[in-house]
């Protein structure tokens, strides 16, 4: 049993497949773009409200849009798919390795263990759109649909696509419904009936929401997020901690879906070689052009309502028939993700993909790296430069930190194995300390003294 | 794609593999369950832990207070929790001796997934919201990385769980104590001279929320309003109990039943590594569980509930005068109590017709937990025959009596002709994907499930 124990180890750098680790630095550099508005803008501009701060018809609302049209959830899209062929990688690696149920105990403590760092990051660094704690949850869910063929796990996408759709669509129907009841209830003279229990109920709802939607409240609320953020340590906590929690329980439970969606794409692109960079080139062709095209029609589309009131959320349930965010966002990510494979293929762009691969090999590390920096630069507790930019401003923040985790990523790579935290989660998923300096022996027995 | 690991040899455990005793264990627990969730289903949600918006008198009371807070509340799903703890172990080290590769952990991966859509059918079909399946199955999903420990560091998991939930719960103690603070701080300001801040508004409006949440009128309205719901067409059922079901299933999986269901899922996998479950150990160590476990756990849960009693139910006095939570660690230690008891009952030999009575009860458990949400709510539903909020707290119980002979009979007849529940069929069916052998023959053997 303690021989077998050995033999359970990390990748050794041969195995790792490149192209991998290239999507996936500029899959987390991609996340920080559009991180960096929840990061820097109080609530509620953070999430596409441009009335607060006066950002109508300025250079701000242009950026906003080129972002939320065309980059919005295309990000996150690749992280999951990256995460999905990554559940398949581990497990099909460690059962080579170690015979019994071992590949499975590692999978799950590796996932538990990610869930901790994600309580730590939402806690601790305060980060309330962290995204660890429900990638852990989704990984250990995943596990049992590993070894379906590349065609079950498609249909499986479509599926969580159906039913996120469905589910947005409940809840915008619901909200409409919320508006359309309480409206009728406000109609009726009181004078002459008094309203029942049921009608009271919703005559309050309609107008709380109404109320809720108005600038007047959304300012208030920009009031209330300016001062949480840009105070001490336990103002921040709280406010955070709030928001992180929300995340957690009714946030995960409603995009449930959203998030389980490319990570099935992920395992079938993995199995199936699109992933990999095997599939032919008119494959992603095909996605590149299909992808943007509808996505960014679709996307179009739904924002025009969105700008025509003013971002005023009880005005745009009322007036728009139905909610497609969650379809726009497949087209457009498939189309990115097709665009991204033709740049591969075409092979003009292995600079970029060779620069991306260290930011990509330390994801962890970098990710987490983010909300150390934004926090420092934002959050009151550091610099304070909450609020403080304009929209378009903190896009530069954006490269600044990009061009930070470029140089460091190739630069600690080169004198190291992992990058520090993919160091701590491999230590704690194995319980044993892992090698962490390069040296030049390197051979597939790493880890074994 | 992979080399396919064989799976003719995963199959249901067969009928001599069971552990009888568990299975006594396990009827006992679902019908006690009904005890705790009567209530639930019978009466509007505000008035579940709260006897002072009941038709009062002392039968009422004795039956809020020993079938509820003050001895068994707890008890019965720490049971449920301990014997599927002890399952989940059950099942994987079974099936780990007859498949390959890791496909014993995939079944139970499957067998947990299939377990929370039927908890979501639960809760969003059948009405149920406090489905505790959705729970488990995430529960145990989590739990499958701790199955080897050995019971020394299962203990210690578990006592984790008990401080994480008692230090959660006096975090939101603490919480709305400083809430009502502030608020009486900022009601004291004398708005004629200075205006409030908008902050202060907020505050303010806080703890006026919780002090007149507080009054019986308050109270009152709010049965009303539930009542109506339940009651009324579906559509308005659908929406009130969505909304508790929701919550369960997002604040109460997160803040209370990862802790308070893995507690007791940790100790069951412990109890049954070292015999205690299956009643293998010595007597006198039961005998302690109930001297302890009764003897302080009465008394304490008696002040748990008496506090409550005495401030007459009004949250806002008691959340200022409140000093601690322990409704977690009073649970835990009554619930020990009444483990050791029913261990005791069997080990004394003289309740053999007792266990063998609820034998098939626990056989077909699960078919018999989603059944009792399916005949309650039936008879209380408004879509139904509508009994809801009609009943008196003691009345509640004839439904429960009933609902107990029902199932007792049926479970001891489907079982003379079948092999599984219909439900446990399902669920075993969907877990292989593969249709399982229902009918009960002469040559029942361990090969059950294939060909």
């Amino acid at each position: 049993m303690a021989n077998e124990a050995m033999l359970a180890v990390p990748v050794a750098q041969q195995e790792r497949i490149t192209i991998l680790d290239s999507l996936r630095g500029i899959a987390v550099l991609g996340i920080l773009v559009m991180n960096i508005t929840g990061f820097a803008l109080p609530a509620p501009a953070y999430h596409s409200d441009l009335a607060v701060m006066n950002e109508i018809g300025t250079i701000n609302q242009k950026v906003w849009f080129i972002v939320e049209w065309g980059l919005e959830g295309t990000q996150r899209a690749l992280f999951s798919i990256l995460f999905g062929a990554g559940i398949i990688l581990f497990l099909d690696r460690q059962e080579k390795r170690k015979g019994g149920l071992w590949p499975t105990d590692y999978f799950f403590r590796r996932q538990l263990w990610l869930l901790v760092f994600g309580l730590i990051h939402a806690y601790l660094l305060l980060w309330f759109w962290e995204i660890l704690f429900p990638y852990a949850c989704c990984g250990m869910i995943l596990f049992a649909f590993r070894r379906l063929s590349p065609k079950a796990l498609i249909i499986a996408a479509g599926i969580c696509l159906l039913l996120m759709t469905l589910r947005e669509n409940a809840d915008f129907l619901r909200d409409k419904a919320t508006i359309h009841q309480g409206e009728i209830a406000a109609k009726i003279d009181t004078t002459k009936n008094s309203l029942s229990i049921i009608q009271q109920e919703q005559l309050k709802a309609m107008m709380s929401f109404r109320e809720r939607s108005s600038l007047e409240s959304r300012k208030k609320e920009m009031e209330k997020s300016l001062q949480n953020v840009r105070g001490d340590y336990a103002t921040l906590y709280k406010y955070q901690s709030e928001r992180s929690f929300y995340m957690e329980t009714i946030g995960f439970f409603t995009f449930f879906w959203d998030i389980l969606l490319f990570m099935f794409l992920g395992m079938a692109f993995y199995k199936n070689g699109i992933l990999t960079g095997n599939a032919p080139v008119k494959v992603y062709l095909l996605m590149c052009l299909v992808g943007l095209f509808a996505g960014l029609i679709l996307s179009w589309y739904r924002l025009q309502p969105l700008i025509n009131n003013h971002f005023n959320k009880f005005d745009y349930i009322k007036n728009v028939k139905l909610e497609f965010y969650e379809i726009s966002r497949v087209f457009r990510s498939i189309g990115f993700f097709g665009l991204i494979m033709l740049l591969h293929r075409s092979g003009w762009f292995k600079w970029l993909f060779n620069l991306m691969r260290p930011v990509g090999q330390m994801a962890f590390t970098n990710y987490l790296m983010q909300s150390i920096l934004c926090g420092i630069f934002f959050y009151g507790i550091g610099f304070g430069y909450f609020g403080q930019l304009e929209r378009y401003q903190i896009y530069f923040v954006v490269a600044g930190i990009w061009i930070i985790e470029i140089v460091w990523s190739h630069i600690w790579l080169h004198y190291f194995l992992f990058g520090p935290f993919e160091w701590l989660w491999r230590s704690l998923t194995y319980w044993k300390k892992q090698p962490l300096k390069k040296n030049n022996s390197i051979t597939g027995t790493m880890g074994i003294s | 794609m992979t080399n396919e690991p064989t799976t003719t040899l995963a199959a249901p455990i067969g009928q001599q593999e069971r552990i009888i005793f568990l299975d006594s264990l396990r009827g006992i627990a679902i019908l006690g369950i009904l005890l705790m969730n009567i209530p639930g289903f019978g009466l509007p949600y505000a008035a579940i832990n709260d006897f002072s918006v009941q038709p009062q008198g002392d039968l009422n009371y004795f039956f809020w207070y020993v079938f509820g807070p003050g001895v068994f509340e707890g008890s019965m799903r720490g049971l449920f929790s301990m014997l599927f703890g002890a399952g989940m172990f059950i099942f994987i080290t079974r099936l780990e001796k007859r498949t390959t590769g890791l496909m014993a952990a995939e079944l139970f991966m499957r067998r947990q997934l299939w377990l929370l859509v039927f908890g979501l059918f639960h809760a969003y079909v059948l009405f149920w919201f406090w489905d505790v399946l959705y729970h488990y199955a995430i529960c145990g999903i989590v739990l499958f990385a701790f199955r080897r420990l050995q019971p020394k560091y299962l203990f210690m998991a578990a006592a984790f769980c008990l401080l994480a939930m008692t230090a959660v719960e006096n975090k939101n103690l603490y919480r709305q104590k400083s809430t009502i603070r502030k608020g009486e701080l900022i009601a004291k300001i004398d708005t004629t001279t200075t205006k409030l801040t908008d902050k202060q508004k907020a505050q303010l409006g806080s703890m006026n929320e919780i002090k007149e949440s507080s009054t019986p009128e308050a109270k009152k309205k709010k049965i009303e309003k539930q009542t109506a719901a339940v009651t009324g067409s579906y559509s308005e059922l659908y929406k009130e109990r969505s909304k508790n079901a929701e919550e369960s299933e997002t604040y109460g999986m997160y803040y209370w039943a990862i802790w308070d269901v893995s507690l007791f899922m940790l100790l069951g996998l412990a109890f049954f590594k070292l015999g205690i479950l299956q009643g293998e150990a010595k007597t006198k160590i039961y005998a302690w569980m109930v001297i302890i476990g009764l003897g302080v756990g009465l008394p304490l849960s008696y002040l748990f509930v008496t506090f409550d009693v005495n401030h007459h139910f009004n949250w806002f006095e008691i959340i200022k005068t409140k000093p601690f939570d322990f409704y977690e660690i009073q649970r835990f230690v009554h619930s020990i109590g009444i483990f050791g008891l029913i261990m005791l009952m069997y080990k004394s030999g003289w309740f053999k017709w007792f266990f063998a009575l609820l034998r098939p009860v626990g056989q077909m458990a699960f078919t018999n937990y989603l059944t009792q949400s399916i005949m309650c709510g039936f008879f209380f539903l408004g879509i139904g025959l509508g009994y809801f909020g009609k009943l008196e707290y003691h009345q509640l119980f004839y439904v429960v009596a009933t609902v107990w002979i029902i199932q007792i009979i049926w479970s001891h007849i489907w079982l003379r002709y079948f092999r599984f529940g219909p439900l446990e069929w399902l669920w075993r069916s969907l877990t292989y994907w593969k249709k399982q052998p229902l009918k009960k023959n002469t040559t029942d053997t361990d090969t059950m499930g294939m060909g």
